[in-house]
């Protein structure tokens, strides 16, 4: 055994026993289990609002990305600020509407706003799709991580097993209060982390950031701009990166399924205004990833995940490795936590109930759920191992898919005209020249991301099809998105309530 | 909503249409140019976002919906 061994293991085993203690006292039903209840306030919900920041993506991609692009990983300096500005507009009427229609998952509000089950399955079958890639970057990274930081003692795959075998297990009691309990220690120790490392390693190496700075353009002249070392990654494709990317954010059926869970829309603005300063850390990930290009170079393709740890292992005592490597694994396994949830939760609701057993009660499709958390899980474990590829790009791929949603339900939210059909097949447009340009390397194509090229064919298509059979939401519908005043009709301040009954 | 909008959006146009003017690997004290560019426009997020909550409609801002 070693020191950097057990630190990380003593990390993981805390986080397994605060997911399986998240449960409380709580009767899990299927509200409880896939939402919390809708309570969240304070830390919980700012933990999971955030989920997106820190991953395994920030940890190993930002450093990786910095380190083999340069300039270009600025965007993720950058988008989620700007995915926050769209959340303070687009979540709040998003929440009351999914408060008062009692919905849980991402594809329940297709169900429910264009009153179609297909449709509904239609959008559970596309968010699986890709956020199962998305679970499976997750895994890779905590493979990476943990064979690096136990110098290859323990394998990748065993690793994987592993950490994932016990996420599937805490998911499976305690549902979206263990992502969101395990979140908190995550996120402490990522900040904790970051700082050690993003402070100390530049620093040790470079004296200053300056100076950091300097060496590297002296000795990569124009890599720290764009397109950087990436020749195709120019100005063109930042921007639309950055679009991209930002509406994509929330898109995610975990990140909008963790919306639900806020207590109000209070709460929400709130996290969109001061969750960008949040961000400002990655800041430090970027150092790191240009210590490394210089201090261990020639690291390409997927190695370039390593850049950061194989720096860290090189330049820092045994129980700082131990550190990093316990807070990225947890920065895998607990966005992997939230990320089975949702797709297990989009199959027992949106495909068994939806268009399977539509008389199901919640209980049976609690249970279903919660099969397809294993299976989900095993699913992710079984691509992870057997084809691991660079972390960036795969991330990349599952958010121009998941992206397709954005323009369907920005449009619904304003614009009562909004059809299944026009939804249905911007839907399969988008989703269909995403895979068919990534696939056949046409990422970027014009010199703009793909994904947003993909984007605005599909809104095109939403729009034109709502345009020939237009949608006929009714007046009760649209009003589901409204605000309403503390004293509705007499009801004091604070226990308004609406729709299905809250505990 | 549209003033709100207008407010909150800005730091959002801005960042993305100052990108072509600062592309560029100059050391400003520790941080290139263009990272030094969308830092300033995150870290200015929710002085925006302040504001725009003051300019949402009465209606927004009292939502009592639980």
């Amino acid at each position: 055994m070693n020191l950097p061994l057990i630190i990380t293991a003593v990390i993981v085993g805390l986080a397994v026993v605060i997911g399986f203690v998240s449960h409380g006292r709580t009767t899990m039903d299927l509200e409880q289990w896939s939402v919390a209840g809708r309570r969240y306030g304070g830390v919980l919900l700012w933990v999971l609002a955030a989920g997106e920041i820190y991953t395994t993506f920030t940890f190993l991609g930002a450093a990786g990305y910095g380190y083999t692009k340069g300039g270009p990983a600025f965007y993720i300096l950058g988008y989620g600020a700007l995915a926050y500005i769209i959340s303070f507009f687009l979540l709040p009427p998003l929440w009351r509407y999914a408060k008062r229609n009692g919905l849980l998952t991402q594809a329940d509000y297709f169900t429910s706003r264009f009153a179609s089950p297909w449709l509904g399955a239609l959008a559970a079958v596309v968010g699986v799709v890709f956020v199962v890639p998305y679970g499976t970057l997750q895994l890779e990274g905590l493979g990476d991580i943990v064979t690096t930081v136990t110098n290859g003692k323990v394998s990748n795959a065993t690793a994987m097993i592993v950490a994932f075998g016990l996420v599937a297990l805490f998911v499976f009691v305690s549902g979206l209060r263990a992502a969101a309990w395990t979140s908190v220690l995550k996120d402490a120790l990522l900040i904790v982390a970051v700082l050690i490392v993003g402070i100390g390693l530049p620093l040790k190496y470079y004296g200053s950031y300056s100076g950091l700075i300097s060496a590297v353009n002296h000795a990569h002249p124009g890599h720290l701009a764009l397109p950087g070392s990436s020749r195709v990654l120019g100005v063109p494709w930042m921007i639309s990166t950055l679009v991209l990317t930002s509406m994509g954010f929330y898109m995610y059926p975990q990140a909008f399924m963790a919306t639900y869970s806020a207590r109000s829309v209070q709460a929400i603005r709130r996290n969109a205004t001061f969750l960008p300063l949040y961000q400002i850390l990655m800041l430090l990930m970027f150092y790191v990833g240009f210590t490394a290009l210089l201090v261990v170079p020639g690291l390409k393709g997927a190695n370039s995940n390593f850049a950061l740890l194989d720096l860290v292992k090189k330049g820092e005592p045994a129980w700082i490795t131990g550190l990093v490597g316990g807070a990225g694994a947890l920065a895998a396994i607990v966005p992997g936590g939230a990320i089975v949830l949702a797709a297990a939760t989009l199959v027992g609701r949106n495909i068994y109930r939806d268009v399977i057993s539509p008389q199901a009660s919640d209980l049976s499709v609690l249970r279903v759920s919660r099969v397809f958390v294993l299976v989900v899980m095993a699913a992710s474990l079984y691509i992870a191992i057997r084809s691991p590829s660079l972390i960036v790009n795969l991330l990349l791929t599952a958010y121009d898919g998941v992206t397709q949603f954005f323009p369907a339900i920005a449009l619904s939210l304003v614009w009562r005209r909004t059809s299944k059909t026009g939804v249905a097949a911007g839907l399969i447009v988008g989703v269909g020249l995403v895979l068919y340009l990534v696939i056949s390397g046409h990422d970027p194509i014009w010199g703009l991301n793909a994904g947003l090229v993909a984007l605005i064919a599909n809104a095109l298509v939403t729009v034109a099809g709502s345009l020939l059979v237009p949608g006929r939401a009714s007046r009760e519908v649209m009003a589901a998105y409204a605000p309403r005043p503390m004293e509705v009709a007499g009801v004091p301040a604070g226990t308004a309530q609406e729709g299905t009954a809250a505990p | 909503m549209l003033k709100s909008a207008a407010v909150g959006f800005t730091p959002y146009v801005v960042m993305l249409a100052g990108v072509p003017f600062v592309n560029s690997t100059a050391n400003v004290g520790g941080i290139p140019l263009l990272g030094l560019w969308i830092l300033i426009w995150v870290v200015l997020t929710p002085v925006f976002l302040l504001a725009a909550h003051r300019l949402l409609p009465r209606a927004e801002r009292e939502d009592g919906s639980q």
